[in-house]
């Protein structure tokens, strides 16, 4: 199996830290909005699609930060982003449709 | 991987540098080719994220035949539990990020610790799962109740497997950390990379689920 660098990169710990926190805050926020609080205040149709997004949003930052995507081969992000894509976009359109 | 292997690779004496930080060159290889652990753990990811890819549209095409029915075993999914199983899934991953962090610095004793705070909250997850579904079963909300709880029972359940492997995968990285002496060989990197990477992935597709299963219409 090959690799293509042996050499690894150094996170500071904020940054993880601060990662986990901003991921902890949009999940109290996607709690919120799935409750009869988002619905009163967006609709059904929207909450569906901001919690959606949210979703993917905290998907994109596990990738970027905890998987450590951000340093990583273009190949790799770029796989990745199609998924959130192809995956999202199709979800949103079901949702919406 | 056994120990003689291990022992036989060069030992790193220096601090590590890479892409995009402290080392020189780290931007350019950021452009060029590095990844966490091996890219053959990431052809395994990336089969596995098709394959919930798959699940979750299904499940979504599954709503828009049966609206009513979804709404309706979506109301009935126990939000708390899935916000709580959120929390301790997404707390896991920061350990699994510490712990790679701290192995990298040749501080063995604290990423051992870290891995001791994801096993721990992922033996959470698994008990949560275990009174969440309990707790479904008991009022008679079963695989055979509807479409939605029949998607709910499977796509959680093979979830739940792959946070069964990821346990057993933070044992054997656990194993590795306390044999790391100064800083880690590029193998032992490597194995830990890539159990972390696995790890990631299964807190990455629990949001997907969380979001489908709790928290949409």
């Amino acid at each position: 199996m090959t690799t293509a660098n042996l050499r690894p990169p150094t996170t500071s710990v904020n940054y993880i830290v601060g990662a986990w926190a901003l991921l902890m805050a949009l999940t109290f926020l996607a709690w919120w909005l799935g409750g009869e609080h988002g619905v009163a205040t967006l609709g059904l149709k929207a909450v569906d699609a901001v919690i959606l997004v949210l979703a993917f949003g905290k998907m994109a930052v596990v990738s970027h930060v905890f998987m450590e995507q951000r340093l990583a081969a273009p190949w790799l992000r770029a796989s990745f982003a199609v998924w959130y894509l192809v995956v999202g976009g199709g979800l949103v359109a079901l949702y919406l449709g | 991987m056994t120990g003689t292997t291990i022992a036989s690779e060069p030992r790193n004496t220096t601090p590590l540098a890479g892409p995009g930080h402290d080392g020189p060159g780290g931007r350019e290889r950021a452009q060029t080719g590095w990844v966490p652990g091996e890219v053959g753990i990431w052809g395994f990811i990336l089969t596995d994220m098709t394959g919930f890819a798959v699940y979750f549209l299904v499940f979504a095409y599954q709503r828009t035949q049966q609206p009513a029915v979804f709404a309706h075993g979506r109301r009935l999914t126990d939000l708390s539990a899935g916000v709580i199983n959120t929390f301790l899934l997404l707390t896991a991953s920061l350990f699994v990020a510490l712990a790679v962090h701290y192995i990298r610095e040749g501080r063995s004793a604290t990423s051992k610790a870290m891995l001791l705070g994801t096993g721990v909250c992922g033996t959470g997850f698994v008990a949560n799962k275990y009174f969440e579904w309990g707790a479904e079963l008991a009022t008679g909300r079963t695989p055979l109740s509807d479409n939605f709880f029949q998607l709910y029972y499977v796509l959680t359940g093979i979830h739940l497997l792959h946070v069964l492997v990821a346990l057993i995968v933070v044992v054997y990285l656990w194993r590795m950390a306390a044999r790391v002496r100064n800083l880690p060989t590029a193998r032992q990197l490597r194995f830990i990379e890539n159990g972390a990477s696995y790890w990631h992935m299964v807190d990455l597709i629990w949001l997907g689920l969380f979001a489908l299963f709790y928290l949409t219409s």
